[in-house]
C-alpha cells in the first residue's frame, strides 16, 4: 500500500494560515470529511487529541505527523499541510512545524495507519524530500515529490 | 564491513524508523553493510538471526527504551539514544566500526558525557519506572482479587479455607507476596539488563521478609543492578571461562552479596527500628486524640507494607483485640483507604501527570482503597516518593486527625466499605465517611499540584 493511495488531492493543502497545532488538525480533518473518509470530525479529532496526550507527534525536522483510529473513521486516509508560519507542536528536538501529515484509520482492521506512518517517517530522513515539499506549488507536485521518493 | 542494528523508541511509529533508515543510508553511503531490526508499535520487524549476528563486526543499539541485550554477548555494542541515531549516523557507524568486543561494555560517545548529569537523573526514574511498571500488575490483580473475597466471603473470609471467598483472596494474597521481589528484580533488570533479575528479586524478597518493605525492596533493585555491573566490569575471566559468567559467577557472587547485604546492613537495622517503633507507639497511648490520629495517620501512608505502616496497623489491631470498639482501629483503617483512593481521584482530575499505565492502575485503585487494601499506592509511591509519599502522608493525616475527633470507633481490623455498611460495625459513621472524603481530596488537590506533566 503505497503513501499516495492514501493522499488526495484534496486533502493537500498548501499556505494554510494556523495559529496553533489544534487548527491545522481541524483543517485537515474538516478536508477529509469532504472526501468521505471521515464521518464524524469532533469524535475523530478527540481521539486525535488523545493520542497526543499519550506522546507528542511532534517529531523535529519541522513535521508534525498527528494520527488516530477512531469510530469517526470511514476509510484510511492521509492529509497534509504545508503553513504559511510555523506553529508550536512541542518537537521533540525544540523545532517548530510547517509540516503537517494527519492520518486517519477506522478502528476496526490492522494498523495500517502505521505501516504508512513508519514509510512516511523513513522519508523524513532524507533532507532532499523535506527541500522539495516546501517548494512544491500544487498538490499534483507535492503528490509526485511522495511518488518518486516511495520508489 | 557489516554491522548489526537495533532500534527502538517508546511510542515506536516514528523515530524507530527514522533512525533504522539514517543508519542504512550512512551505511550505503560509506560502504557498509548493515541490517536493522526495528522495535516499532507494529512489532518487532527484520529480526535479527543468529547469522546476520555472527558476521557483523558490531552491533548498534539506537534506543530510548530498554532493549535486551543478552543475544549481543561477546560482540562488540555501541549503545546510543535514538536523536543520535538520527542526527549522526555516519558518525555511529564509524564508531562501531572501531568498537572493541568484551563483556558488553557500553561506548562512551562525547553526547553522554556531557549529559553524564542529566543521564544519572533520568536513569534512576527510568529504573524505577521500569520496574514499577512489572509491578503493577501484581497489585492490580492481587487487590482486586483480595477486594472480591472480602466481598463474597465477608471481611473473615480468610477462615474459611475451600470456600470460593477464601480462594480468591489467598489467589489475591499469592500475586501480593510477588509484588515486592518482582519490584526489586525489575529496578535491577533495568540497570543490569537479565543477570540483574536473580538478585533483584532475592533481595525484594528478603526485604518483603524481613519487613523493609517497598522502601526496601526499592534498595535492594538498584544495589543489585549495581553490583551485577561491578561483577562485570572488575572480574574478568580467560575467555575459555567466559560461558561461566552468565551461567555461574553472576548470579552466585550477586545473589550472596545481595543476601549478606540484606540481612546484615538492612535487616539489623531494620529489626531494632521496628522494635524502637513498637515501644514509642504504646508510650503514646494516653496522647491527645487528635495528635494521635495525625501521627498515626502518616505512620499508615509513610510506607505502606513496610515497617512503620506496619508498626501502626499492629498497633491498632491490638485495640480491637478483645472484641472492644477502638478510636485507634477506625482512625487507621480510614487513614489506611485513603492513599490508594486519594491516587485514584488524582489520577482522574490529573490525567495529563500520569502514564496511561498508571492511569489504568488508578482505576484499580477506587476498589482497592474502598476494601483497605493500602498497597494499591505502592506503585505510585514506588515511582515518584518524594512527592507521592507526602501527598498520601497529609491526606492520611487529615482523616485521622478528624477520625478521632469525632471519636467514631470499630469493632473489626479490616473490611473497609464492605464493613461499614453492617450496622454497629462503625459508630458515628456520618464524621467517619467526612473524615475518609476530606483525607481523599486533600491527597488528591496536592498530588494533583505537585505531580509533573509527563514529558513526551
Amino acid at each position: 500500500m503505497k503513501i499516495t493511495e492514501l493522499l488526495a488531492d484534496e486533502s493537500i493543502l498548501l499556505d494554510l494560515k494556523a495559529e496553533k497545532k489544534e487548527d491545522v488538525w481541524e483543517a485537515l480533518a474538516n478536508s477529509l470529511k469532504e472526501i468521505g473518509a471521515v464521518h464524524d470530525v469532533s469524535k475523530y479529532l478527540e481521539d486525535v487529541q488523545a493520542r497526543e496526550m499519550k506522546g507528542t507527534t511532534g517529531v523535529g525536522f519541522g513535521v508534525a505527523i498527528p494520527h488516530a483510529k477512531s469510530e469517526g473513521v470511514t476509510r484510511p486516509a492521509l492529509a497534509m499541510a504545508r503553513l504559511e508560519n510555523k506553529v508550536d507542536v512541542h518537537s521533540l528536538d525544540g523545532t517548530q512545524a510547517d509540516l503537517f501529515f494527519l492520518i486517519a484509520a477506522p478502528i476496526q482492521g490492522e494498523d495500517i495507519h502505521l505501516r504508512a506512518l513508519s514509510k512516511l517517517a523513513r522519508l523524513l530522513i532524507h533532507a532532499s524530500f523535506l527541500e522539495s515539499l516546501r517548494t512544491a506549488k500544487t498538490p499534483e507536485e507535492v503528490k509526485a515529490v511522495i511518488e518518486a521518493q516511495e520508489s | 564491513m557489516k554491522f548489526v542494528a537495533v532500534t527502538s523508541c517508546p511510542t515506536g511509529i516514528a523515530h524507530t524508523y527514522m533512525a533504522a533508515e539514517a543508519l542504512q543510508l550512512a551505511a550505503k553511503e560509506m560502504g557498509h553493510e548493515i541490517k536493522v531490526e526495528t522495535q516499532g508499535s507494529v512489532g518487532a520487524e527484520d529480526v535479527l538471526t543468529k547469522e546476520d549476528l555472527a558476521q557483523a563486526k558490531a552491533v548498534i543499539i539506537a534506543a530510548d527504551t530498554s532493549v535486551d541485550k543478552s543475544r549481543f554477548a561477546g560482540m562488540a555494542v555501541v549503545e546510543v539514544s535514538v536523536k543520535e541515531a538520527i542526527n549522526d549516523a555516519k558518525g555511529l557507524l564509524t564508531k562501531a566500526a572501531n568498537a572493541k568486543a568484551s563483556s558488553s561494555e557500553r561506548v562512551v560517545t562525547d553526547n553522554a558525557i556531557k549529559s553524564e548529569g542529566k543521564e544519572s537523573k533520568k536513569g534512576v526514574y527510568k529504573h524505577l519506572m521500569t520496574g514499577v511498571s512489572f509491578m503493577i500488575p501484581f497489585v492490580v490483580a492481587g487487590g482486586l482479587l483480595i477486594a472480591l473475597g472480602f466481598a463474597i466471603g465477608g471481611i473473615y473470609v480468610f477462615k474459611v479455607p475451600g470456600s470460593l471467598g477464601e480462594t480468591l483472596f489467598s489467589t489475591g494474597k499469592a500475586a501480593f507476596a510477588l509484588m515486592i521481589p518482582v519490584l526489586g528484580a525489575y529496578i535491577s533488570y533495568s540497570i543490569a539488563d537479565r543477570p540483574g533479575i536473580v538478585p533483584g528479586m532475592v533481595g525484594g524478597f528478603i526485604a518483603s521478609n524481613n519487613g523493609s518493605g517497598f522502601l526496601g525492596a526499592m534498595v535492594a533493585g538498584f544495589a543489585a543492578g549495581y553490583i551485577v555491573l561491578a561483577i562485570k566490569k572488575y572480574i574478568k575471566l580467560p575467555k575459555s571461562l567466559q560461558g561461566l559468567m552468565p551461567i555461574l559467577i553472576i548470579p552466585f557472587l550477586s545473589t550472596a552479596i545481595m543476601g549478606l547485604l540484606m540481612v546484615y546492613v538492612i535487616g539489623k537495622p531494620m529489626t531494632f527500628f521496628n522494635t524502637t517503633l513498637a515501644a514509642w507507639l504504646s508510650s503514646l497511648s494516653g496522647a491527645n486524640a487528635v495528635v494521635l490520629g495525625i501521627i498515626l495517620g502518616c505512620m499508615m501512608a509513610f510506607d505502606m507494607g513496610g515497617p512503620v505502616n506496619k508498626a501502626a496497623y499492629a498497633f491498632a489491631t491490638a485495640t480491637v483485640a478483645s472484641g472492644k470498639p477502638s478510636a485507634i482501629m477506625a482512625a487507621v483503617m480510614a487513614a489506611g483507604m485513603v492513599p490508594p483512593l486519594g491516587i485514584a481521584l488524582s489520577t482522574v482530575i490529573a490525567k495529563k501527570k500520569y502514564t496511561l499505565e498508571e492511569r489504568e492502575a488508578g482505576k484499580a485503585n477506587w476498589a482497592l482503597g474502598l476494601s483497605f487494601i493500602t498497597e494499591g499506592a505502592i506503585p505510585f509511591a514506588a515511582a515518584d516518593p518524594l512527592r507521592v509519599i507526602p501527598s498520601i502522608m497529609a491526606g492520611s493525616a487529615v482523616t485521622g486527625a478528624i477520625s478521632m475527633a469525632f471519636g467514631s470507633t470499630i469493632i473489626v481490623p479490616h473490611g473497609g466499605i464492605w464493613v461499614l455498611a453492617i450496622p454497629h460495625v462503625v459508630t458515628n459513621l456520618g464524621p467517619y465517611i467526612l473524615a475518609l472524603v476530606a483525607g481523599t481530596v486533600v491527597t488528591a488537590l496536592i498530588l494533583s499540584v505537585v505531580k509533573r506533566t509527563i514529558e513526551k
